[in-house]
């Protein structure tokens, strides 16, 4: 049963990915698509160092502060992007820029906390990243799969800010690819994206890998009679869950060679772009929130033929991504968030470079849940500050929420005994991009 | 009994004092009804009696005693924070000595490891903030360095904090920082981002014992802290800041602007009274005055409270630091008894800590063997506890017989041992911690079991292994020994020593041996403290 997509939408998918029509459409994508059981997901996209939004979503063409890129139509009337990013410009219709995002944190850790977690730190308390709060309302306990997979962080900015906080360690991402950032391309992106000791030791043959497990057991199920525990209670679970990991059909998900080579070139052969394709196998395998992070943003010298260089392989990457999520029907299923911590000054500094700028910069949703094909809010002409109402950090996150359908109110227990809701009740919807 | 009079008479007008405030009300001063205790022996016995004594209140039949080996695993984990070495275990259990359990409970804490592992411990609690920061992870070492030469002197408990809260500054004015100095405390108020605020909610919470940082925004709805009580507390710290002109130019702070308002607290103590201020005395001494002053009634109870918690996964006020009408003691008078005995041993905390070792209330075993047992605040039975990072690590270390060959100087920063501990840290409760699927998978298939399980590369195994003097039986009892500090039950015996004499799966005696090494340390008897 194939989801019914226009002509246009075809030649957006099979333009994008230059691929022939015949034979494109897995079954099993298809029927996840349309299965009633199936859940949201999120596809948080995080841009490490701070990108220069005002050369990619809200040029100043004109003024002083533009820079020497050009603004370029895009599929949705009457918004532009920066040149360097065309593909994902046959993207915007399903796309929400948000332009007037503002905060004033411009420091790097800080920032990156604030933004995952929606808290500026405080002390002892440890506020969850976005990942394990979303995670824990969508996904399913006794899924195969983690429900919360992260590609590649760069967590030297901010150890907090990507881990489970007060959620406790079943809720931690899995991590692949760390320390990989700014990686090598080429064939070596799949290996640096499994999962780490997934894998039976290679001196370990299959058999005795279920031998000891079943001593293991013996061992387990006699010390565990007469100590009714919750630490042993957990400590089993995780065992046999990862147990299934290992066995799991689920686990092949992080194969990429199962992926045609002409899919993989799309995608772009560096980590942000497999990392890209093996969001869209997790999302499709019912995995509720997989991050993939980016670095290289933080350009303080030569922005532009960085942020050219960066967006080459975030055009590639990202726009194959919605196009893969729609021709498979899970688009509508899957909201993507694109962000890093903040945005870059609109003076270029003597280094051509530009510097953090936290008051004015633009944020992206997409996919389900948003109404796309517009730009909300907007910066001044000279792009130094948010003209109108300024989006808070907390505004965007209940924003998302209410496009996935999470109550971002709802309340956890925290480390210090204080209930802490998703999303800090001070959040503004922003209405008018949610569908 | 004179001082106790008056401590009495200072109580009633405190509590005078505190109820026309109309401020939370401090709990009284412990009323000494029993002598004064002298040795942890005789504390032990009262703490004994004051069980027996709730455990009869509430109809309660407590567990048997822990046998040889339980409890010799439990002392050296939590003494020690590690399992014993299989040497050691041996020697304890052929022991046939009936006073043992009291020798080695004297040697434990002679052994370097117990310091170093009770400095880690409050390392962790002191400075959390250092565990994963790169950016004060540096710190680590000049704190532990200071805090273990005061351990190791016996430096009373008081004079310890007295010196943390009042660590004269390292920075040195326009010439900026002093440099890192081997041994310092000065990391609390740099992990605390020398902020008042933090500096005081923190020492609020370690060394009084209450969780005040709700009250720093908005009034604590269910705790009757005020919004102002916390800022009159953070006046204490207002001097905090690091970067002074020079000395001379240090203003004595004692009043603090209560942050997006234009309101201006002075310095006010935690129950309500106001400091008499000397000139010579900055704000913070005058705060640990209060604070460490023998009828303050916050200092001496927390301490006990907490040390109870180490060893018991609990403590008898529950969370240690949120007390309250919902939250009372779970034995009242045995925490009097600890705090009194805190007090009247000079804040010794090694003085309790052996009395609590010694009485059978801790050597109780960890087995339910009653339905009466199952309500932890009636600590009818040890609490099975999980392990820190590193207990797990070197308990691993110990028993696979690894040699870390990181230096010294790195370790704080890299290194397998880091590496390690940074996938199992926690700030969960220790008697729910839980599990994650990575960190089974890292004890499954990661690199460091893996590589201490090959035949080819664990020095230990391969020494069992290769040992022609000893039967299939007699090895796997020595692996047993050296993991879970036990002989196998009969019946485990039988079951892996029939495992290994068959080859396991691939017909291999020696890869059978190692399997067998691998379900060990994998198992959950392996990897909690019971």
């Amino acid at each position: 049963m194939t989801p019914t997509l226009s002509r246009r939408d075809w030649l957006g998918v099979s333009a994008g990915l230059g691929l022939s029509l015949s034979g494109w459409l897995p079954r099993l994508a298809a029927e996840a698509a349309v299965n009633p059981k199936r859940k949201r997901s999120c596809i948080l996209l995080w841009m490490n160092g701070g990108p220069s939004t005002i050369d990619m979503f809200d040029l100043k063409p004109g003024h002083g502060n533009g820079g020497p890129f050009k603004e370029i139509v895009t599929s949705a009337p009457g918004l532009k992007f920066g040149e360097h990013l065309p593909k994902l410009a046959r993207h915007a219709h399903e796309m929400a820029v948000v332009r007037s995002m503002s905060t004033k944190e411009g420091d790097h850790g800080r920032a990156t906390y604030y933004l995952h977690t929606g808290n500026l730190p405080q002390g002892v308390l440890q506020f969850p990243t976005l990942g394990s709060l979303i995670s824990k309302e969508l996904g399913d306990p006794a899924a195969d799969l983690p429900n919360f997979v992260s590609v590649a962080p760069f967590r030297a900015f901010s150890q907090g800010a990507f881990g489970p906080g007060f959620l406790g360690p079943n809720f931690a991402p899995l991590v692949v690819g760390e320390g990989n950032f700014g990686a090598p391309a080429g064939d070596t992106a799949d290996r640096v994206l499994k999962v780490p000791d997934l894998d039976r030791p290679k001196d370990v043959s299959p058999g005795q890998a279920d031998s000891r497990y079943d001593l293991l057991r013996d061992l387990d199920g006699g010390f565990g009679t007469d100590r009714p525990n919750a630490s042993l209670a957990s400590h089993r679970s995780a065992y046999d869950r990862a147990v299934m990991l290992m066995q799991s059909v689920g686990a092949k998900a992080f194969d990429l060679h199962e992926e045609p080579m002409k899919v993989r070139d799309a995608y772009g052969r560096n980590i942000f772009g497999q990392g890209c394709l093996l969001a869209r196998r997790l999302v499709e395998r019912g995995v509720p929130f997989v991050e993939v992070n980016m670095g290289g943003w933080d350009t303080h010298q030569n922005n532009f033929d960085a942020v050219q260089r960066l967006c080459g392989t975030l055009d590639a990457g990202w726009s194959t991504l919605m196009a893969d999520l729609a021709a498979r029907g899970l688009l509508e299923s899957t909201t993507v968030i694109w962000m890093g911590e903040f945005g870059r000054t609109p003076r270029i500094n003597q280094n051509k470079g530009r510097d953090h700028h936290q008051n004015s910069w633009s944020a992206v949703l997409a996919g389900g849940g948003v109404k796309g094909g517009q730009a909300y809010g907007q910066t001044t002409a000279d792009g130094s500050k948010v003209d109108g109402e300024p989006t808070g950090v907390p505004d965007l996150l209940a924003t998302l929420c209410q496009a996935m359908g999470v109550d971002h109110l709802k309340t956890n227990n925290s480390n210090i005994g204080r209930p802490i809701r998703i999303v800090d009740k001070s959040a503004k919807v922003i209405k008018s991009i949610v569908v | 009994m004179a001082a106790c009079g008056k401590s009495w008479a200072v109580g009633l007008v405190f509590a005078a004092v505190t109820a026309a405030a109309g401020q939370e009300s401090a709990p009284p001063p412990p009323r000494v009804i029993h002598a004064k205790m002298k040795t942890p022996d005789e504390l032990a016995k009262a703490i004994d009696r004051h069980m027996e004594a709730h455990w009869k209140a509430n109809n309660v039949t407590p567990a048997p005693a822990a046998d040889d080996a339980e409890l010799h695993r439990r002392l050296c984990l939590d003494l020690l924070g590690q399992i014993p070495a299989v040497g050691d275990a041996r020697t304890f259990l052929d022991d046939k000595d009936p006073a043992k359990r009291d020798r080695k409970i004297a040697e434990l804490f002679s052994r370097p490891a117990f310091l170093n592992h009770y400095v880690t411990v409050l390392r962790l609690a002191w400075l959390p903030q250092a565990t994963d920061n790169q950016q004060f992870q540096f710190l680590s070492p000049s704190f532990e360095t200071w805090l273990r030469k005061k351990l190791k002197d016996n430096t009373p408990t008081d004079q310890i904090v007295r010196d943390l809260l009042t660590a004269p500054t390292l920075f040195n004015g326009r010439q900026g920082f002093n440099g890192n100095p081997s041994e310092s405390p000065f990391a609390f108020n740099q992990v605390n981002e020398f902020k008042p605020e933090n500096v005081a909610a923190a020492a609020s919470r370690l060394f009084m014992g209450v969780k005040i940082e709700c009250a720093q925004c908005h009034n604590h709805p269910t705790a009757p802290y005020k919004k102002e009580q916390f800022w009159e507390l953070a006046a204490f710290f207002a001097d905090v800041q690091p970067t002074i002109a020079s000395v001379s130019d240090v203003k004595v702070k004692r009043e603090i602007k209560i942050p997006d308002t234009t309101k201006v607290v002075q310095a006010k103590f935690f129950d309500g009274q106001t400091p008499k201020w000397d000139a010579a005395k900055s704000p913070r001494a005058t705060f640990v005055d209060w604070l460490t002053a023998k009828e303050n009634p916050y200092f001496a109870r927390n301490f006990a409270n907490r040390l109870w918690a180490h060893f018991f996964g609990a403590g008898l006020i529950d969370p240690v630091d949120e007390p309250g009408d919902d939250n009372q003691p779970a034995v009242p008078a045995l925490l009097d008894e600890l705090t009194r005995a805190f007090i009247d041993n000079n804040y010794d905390q090694q003085f309790l800590m052996k009395a609590i070792v010694q009485s059978k209330a801790y050597q109780l075993t960890s087995r339910q063997t009653h339905p009466s047992q199952a309500d932890p605040r009636l600590f009818a039975r040890m609490a099975v506890k999980g392990l820190s990072g590193e207990q797990l690590f070197d308990s691993l270390s110990l028993a696979t017989g690894f040699v870390d060959s990181t230096p010294r100087e790195q370790r704080v920063f890299g290194g397998t041992r880091r590496d390690f501990v940074a996938k199992f840290s926690t700030t969960e409760k220790i008697t729910e911690k839980q599990t994650s699927i990575l960190q089974a998978l890292t004890m499954m298939n990661g690199r460091f079991v893996t590589e201490q399980t090959a035949l080819t590369r664990s020095v230990f195994l391969d020494g069992i292994v290769q040992s022609p003097f000893w039967t299939t039986r007699e090895k796997v009892d020595m692996l047993f020994l050296a993991t879970l500090s036990r002989p196998p039950a009969a019946a485990e015996a039988e079951r892996f020593a029939s495992y290994v004499d068959r080859g396991g799966a691939d017909n291999d005696k020696k890869k059978a041996l190692a399997d067998v090494f691998w379900a060990l340390l994998n198992s959950s008897e392996f990897s909690l403290n019971h």
